[in-house]
């Protein structure tokens, strides 16, 4: 029992491990909880849309000097603003708007990329980089985590009602398209400060597995929201021991602990509804 | 306090006025097109029963889509009690059709008749005593009872229809717009609906039906409404029906 304790805790005795375990504990469930209507409402791609989008952002704050979460940020915003207008103006299929759009953010990313001398900061965008949080950044993930709860406990009847009955919102005077822009920047703020975990080619796992594997679980929302943040939080912290003891990559180390966990859950609802 | 959905507050309607008044109105989907809805009179009095009758796409649904303020028209007037569509959300709900609502979303019954409420409790506000009581009245008045737990995935094509019309019914509106309601439902459930809109006519109530569903027209409901090719081609009180134009409808 002592030997488990200290397997478990020796790992934390580092102050980078003590931030990065904060850092993932808090982002895995604010992922989460949004992920809950990513999965419901169907936003997987634009989820995954904004994570590319921010790259082109943080190589020009890279080159500037600027601060780079605050370069993904911004071009994170500029993407969900973005996907809302198209959403009501384009005559092509969303999706595909979606799809010509980051593509071309993405590579616009890359290219500026390699005209740098210097790679090695920016794959850390690319593949996450949770042993290097700093306390600053820490901060602002809390930030980040909290306007989210925030805003979706204060708006929840309505951003529930919109996003299974848009009609009936409509008649009683709730506008859809309005909740939908605010949905849109919570989750770019969202996956911007996940990005810094797993980086931007993970990042709409985080969003997706641990609210699928709760919507097998349970059958109203709130709940799911809350198992959602549970499974989140307990795959950070067993994906961040694995890359500890094992040296692999936590990014992946986390979502392939997520996976597993969506396995199992799919494995006993599979087993149950025989 | 409370912080109403539009940003307007409550209009009373105006005394003596009908439910719906229209005049000239044209509702265009698309310019190249010719009128999705035109309609040049319509009057329906307050505690009417109306039934809209017509093949598909003779813009039944196009007109209450218009009345629940869902569908912008292009030129004429529509009121309702007297005031224009919209100045007034409490005043009139709408029953979509069933394909409009995604029914695999986690939500209880009971959860899902409350969204009737909505209106009332503006943003912010949590459901009241009142509500609460008011949900749990109507999900047992409508046979919900049992179900009020379930998912409303798990519901029967008449236990949806039957959890759309309660929730119609909490939100205590004057004006129902019922797209199909009779739809896909079994015998009981259509006879419970036409019972229950029997007995909101007793408080006034008026409500317009549209449906595909020939039998006992003229036992429930008192004006009979045809529509055909975007045009209203006969009204009818519903003790004066002359069958013969159903089958002028449905040639």
């Amino acid at each position: 029992m002592n030997e488990l304790w200290q397997w478990l805790v020796t790992p934390f005795a580092y102050q980078f491990m003590q931030n990065a375990l904060l850092a993932s504990l808090l982002i895995a469930a604010t992922c989460g909880i949004i992920g809950c209507y990513v999965v419901l409402r169907r936003l997987a791609f634009i989820g995954d849309a904004l994570a590319h989008t921010a790259l082109p952002g943080v190589v020009i704050a890279y080159m500037n000097g600027w601060s780079l979460v605050g370069g993904a940020l911004a071009a994170g915003i500029m993407t969900a603003l973005g996907i809302g207008w198209m959403a009501r103006k384009s005559t092509l299929r969303e999706d595909t708007a979606i799809g010509i759009i980051f593509t071309a953010m993405f590579a616009l990313g890359i290219l500026l990329m390699s005209r740098l001398q210097s790679f090695r900061d920016l794959t850390h965008i690319l593949f996450g980089n949770i042993l290097g949080v700093r306390t600053q950044e820490l901060w602002l993930m809390t930030a980040v985590a909290l306007i989210v709860l925030i805003v979706l406990v204060l708006f929840h009847k309505e951003l529930e009602l919109t996003s299974y009955d848009s009609t009936h919102a409509e008649v009683i005077g709730i506008q859809s398209n309005p909740l939908r822009t605010i949905l849109l920047l919570l989750l770019a703020f969202t996956v911007v400060t996940c990005i810094q975990v797993v980086g931007v080619v993970l990042t709409s796992a985080l969003l997706v597995t641990p609210a699928a594997a709760a919507s097998l679980i349970t059958s109203d929302l709130r709940r799911m929201m809350v198992v959602a943040a549970l499974i989140g939080a307990g795959s950070a912290f067993v994906g961040l021991l694995l890359s500890y003891y094992f040296a692999v990559s936590t990014g992946a180390a986390i979502v392939l602990t997520c996976t597993a966990v969506f396995g199992v859950v799919a494995l006993i609802n599979w087993g149950r509804q025989r | 306090m409370i912080f109403n959905y539009s940003g307007r507050h409550h209009v009373d309607s105006i005394p003596g006025a009908a439910a719906v008044h229209i005049r000239d109105l044209r509702v265009v989907y698309d310019a190249n097109q010719g009128d999705a809805l035109k309609c040049t009179q319509l009057d329906i009095p307050a505690g009417m029963r109306a039934a809209l009758i017509g093949p598909n796409g003779a813009g039944k649904s196009t007109l209450l889509k218009t009345l629940a303020g869902l569908q912008p028209y292009t030129t004429g007037t529509v009121t309702i009690y007297g005031r224009p569509v919209r100045a007034c959300h409490h005043r009139v709900a709408y029953l979509p059709q069933r394909g409009e609502i995604d029914w695999r979303f986690p939500v209880t019954v009971r959860r899902f008749v409350m969204t009737g409420r909505y209106v009332h409790l503006g943003w912010f506000r949590n459901p009241q005593p009142y509500d609460d009581a008011l949900v749990e009245q109507t999900l047992l008045r409508l046979g919900l009872g049992g179900v009020a737990d379930r998912r409303i995935s798990d519901l029967s094509g008449g236990q949806q229809q039957r959890a759309l019309l309660a929730r119609a019914i909490v939100q205590e509106a004057e004006l129902l717009l019922l797209d199909e309601p009779f739809n896909n439902v079994d015998p009981e459930t259509r006879l419970l609906i036409c019972t229950i809109l029997d007995e909101l006519q007793q408080l006034g109530r008026t409500a317009i039906v549209a449906t595909h569903n020939l039998a006992r027209l003229t036992q429930d409901f008192d004006l009979i409404i045809s529509l055909q090719a975007g045009a209203i081609v006969g009204q009818q009180i519903a003790a004066l029906y002359q069958p013969a134009t159903v089958e002028e409808t449905y040639e």
